[in-house]
């Protein structure tokens, strides 16, 4: 309870309670001094009153005083009682654990004197805390707190971490959107929008830049913080077809003409084979380089390359595969080649696999799979579409929906609409599923059992070196020690192919921002959202959607 | 040679709150030496015939023997069982296993799973059998 203040000590004959009350001023104390069998009755409201009378209602009450006073009154007998005082403001200072803050906790005035912003800032800086680290427009409020509040008066620098080695293509890749030409009658041939980039010897080709050491932060007292410098990671170990420029050994040329294929930290210079249409006349392709095909793949050929499958035109009931990107200029269009009424995972006869990235037009009854990523302009209508990475519909510019079919992605899938007003069943999956998710909690618990085995038996063996220290060992305790050796390097190969197995199915923690599946424009009833096993029916149309899992439940990212 | 190829997987187990006299009886009916304590379908405790006469020495030698029967009536399975012990899982190495159990001075070890559920128990008769006979 807060009254108001005055520096005289008052008597008025309206409140009785006056008559009573004494105010030491100098002291900032107020006190009731009860005669026995006191008239008039006292209440909390009474005092209350008399108090705020008196200009003193700002400060501090004595609750357990006044209580005391109130029974005693009633009782008749007298009594004096400090009922309430005058406190100025007061603060503690405050440093967080990792120096990086310094807070303020304020008790505010009650009738004293508020906090001297002046005098604060002077006693932080004789805590050590620097002036540079001070936050001054919240020191400058701190004379307006009327409840009791910390503040963060001062931070630190936190230490920005250094970039590790980036990898920088020097040359455009196929993948950059081309413009379309439009000719005189209105024309527009979309096999003219690709290109297949072949390189010349010598030609510049990847970049390498150094790591950067980061930037040093400061604690509040101005102790420096050092960041922590960006990693060295090396090219590809190898990069057919490239040399190292001898003045540069950062940047990467060309060492023969032919098809450059870039992969996350190196370049290779793939030979490559050019044909016009895959068909009968051509049979199937099998070659270890890149493939370009200036028109269409037809049905049921097959292309099997190391390195890139660029298509300039369609690819129709067909299998590519490829040990890189795989680039169709136009569509990817299929068929089932199972009723469809009796299979839940129907089979398509056309199917493309890669390791890199898989950029199309449009899919329709296709079966599509990467570890890399899956980039459609257009539409994938009823299809299986499988990305270690994202699916991505529509970045920049085309419909990008994704309708029927099952779309799955181990870090994201990203499109302009999902579903349509049909309500077409549409699947899409995103992180592990149950299975998965049950077998890596198997993998961490038999993990776990090696590490402890193997502790154990290390510190077995360390007993025994350290006995061997101090006396000769017998044959037995020799054979004992190599005994324990083998089944500790036993027990480190398990752990080590469990590691590999873990990174077949953890390869959704390779990105900074969580699993999601999104929807930039529309999302259609009846799409089935799966986020790391947690699944929602989509009921309603809605707009923009961003769905993530959170507690194990999918919800909208607001 | 994995250690589910060879562990005992028919486990007799007991709750902790079972009384004392309950392991005796147990023990007096098969060739066990050892019990695996059961609580919600998990692996809480071990106790073994070594266990039990220990109990029944350890207060012969401080007490009046008269009073033994008093003392044991009022004991439970939770107040002589091992409740810190090494456990390994079914895909465990014997080799590996072999050697805990050796250098550990243990006479058995339990086989759970990641939920801690009793998958079957690993003794020292089993791996003699394993080195002896396969």
């Amino acid at each position: 309870m807060r009254l108001s203040m005055t520096d005289e000590t008052s008597h008025s004959t309206t409140n009785p309670l006056l008559s009573v009350l004494t105010i030491d001023s100098e002291q900032g104390l107020a006190s009731i001094q009860l005669p026995e069998n006191f008239d008039s009755e006292i209440t909390q409201e009474t005092l209350q009153k008399a108090l705020q009378d008196a200009n003193i209602a700002e400060w501090s009450l004595n609750e357990s005083g006044i209580v005391d006073l109130i029974q005693k009154a009633k009782k008749g007998l007298a009594s004096q009682t400090l009922v309430a005082t005058r406190k100025d403001a007061a603060y503690r200072i405050k440093i967080s654990r990792d120096s990086m803050t310094a807070s303020l906790d304020i008790d505010p005035q009650m009738g004293g004197q508020p906090l001297d912003v002046e005098k604060v800032k002077a006693d932080l800086q004789n805590h050590g805390i620097q002036q540079s680290c001070l936050k001054l427009q919240v020191l400058s409020s701190i004379t307006n707190v009327t409840e009791h509040t910390r503040l963060v008066v001062a931070t630190g620098k936190a230490a920005v971490a250094g970039r590790d080695s980036q990898f920088i293509a020097l040359i455009e890749k196929e993948d950059e959107e081309a413009e379309f030409v439009e000719d005189s009658a209105g024309n527009v041939d979309f096999r003219s929008g690709h290109e297949y980039i072949t390189v010349a010897e010598n030609t510049p080709l990847l970049k390498r830049e150094p790591p950067t050491s980061g930037e040093r932060g400061m604690d509040v007292f101005g102790n420096p913080i050092d960041a922590k410098p960006g990693k060295e990671i090396s090219f590809d170990g190898k990069m057919d077809g490239t040399y190292a420029n001898p003045e540069d050994p950062n940047i990467i040329l060309a060492k023969v003409g032919g098809h450059p294929v870039f992969s996350k930290k190196g370049v290779r210079v793939d030979p490559t084979l050019k044909f016009k249409d895959v068909d009968l006349s051509t049979g199937h392709i099998n070659f270890d380089g890149s493939v370009h095909v200036s028109g269409d793949v037809r049905p049921e050929m097959k292309i099997e390359a190391s390195g890139d499958v660029f298509i300039k035109g369609m690819v129709e009931g067909a299998t590519i595969i490829s040990g890189n990107d795989v680039n169709v200029g136009l569509g990817i269009a299929g068929s089932k080649t199972e009723d469809d009424e009796e299979t839940e995972n129907p089979e398509y006869d056309c199917q493309i696999h890669a390791r890199g990235t898989v950029t199309a037009r449009y899919a329709n009854l296709a079966h599509i799979e990467t570890t890399g990523s899956v980039h459609i302009k257009e539409y994938i209508f009823n299809s299986y579409v499988k990305a270690g990475s994202r699916v991505l519909l529509g970045q920049q510019g085309g419909k990008g929906n994704i309708v029927g079919g099952q779309t799955i992605a181990g870090h994201a899938i990203v499109a302009r609409s999902l579903g349509s007003n049909a309500y077409v069943k549409t699947e899409l999956r995103v992180g592990a599923n149950n299975q998965e998710l049950l077998y890596l909690e198997e993998l961490h618990f038999t993990r776990e059992q090696r590490l402890a085995q193997a502790r154990s038996i290390r510190a077995l063996l360390n007993q025994l070196k350290e006995r061997s220290k101090q006396e000769n060992l017998g044959e037995m305790e020799l054979h004992k020690a190599k005994k324990m050796h083998q089944t500790l390097l036993d027990i480190q190969e398990q752990i080590k192919k469990i590691e590999i197995d873990f990174q077949k199915i953890t390869y959704i923690g390779t990105h900074i921002d969580e699993p999601n599946i999104t929807a930039t424009h529309h999302c259609y009833p009846n799409c089935f959202v799966t986020i790391n096993g947690a699944v929602m029916k989509v009921d309603a149309e809605r707009r923009t959607s961003n769905f993530i899992n959170q507690g194990r439940k999918i919800t909208l990212k607001s | 040679m994995i250690i589910e190829k060879i562990m005992t997987k028919n486990v007799l187990t007991l709750a902790p709150t079972a009384p004392f006299f309950k392991i005796q009886e147990v023990f007096q009916q098969v060739p066990f030496h050892h019990l695996l304590i059961k609580e919600e379908d998990k692996l809480v405790g071990l106790v073994s015939d070594r266990d039990m006469m220990n109990q029944v020495a350890k207060y012969i030698t401080q007490h009046n023997t008269s009073d033994i029967s008093n003392f044991l009536s009022k004991l439970t399975v939770a107040d002589v069982m091992t409740k810190d012990m090494i456990v390994i899982d079914k895909d465990t190495a014997v080799s590996a296993a072999s050697v805990l159990l050796l250098e550990n001075n243990f006479s058995c070890l339990p086989v759970v799973d990641r939920h801690q559920h009793i998958d079957g128990i690993v003794t020292w008769k089993d791996l003699l059998n394993y080195y002896v006979y396969l």
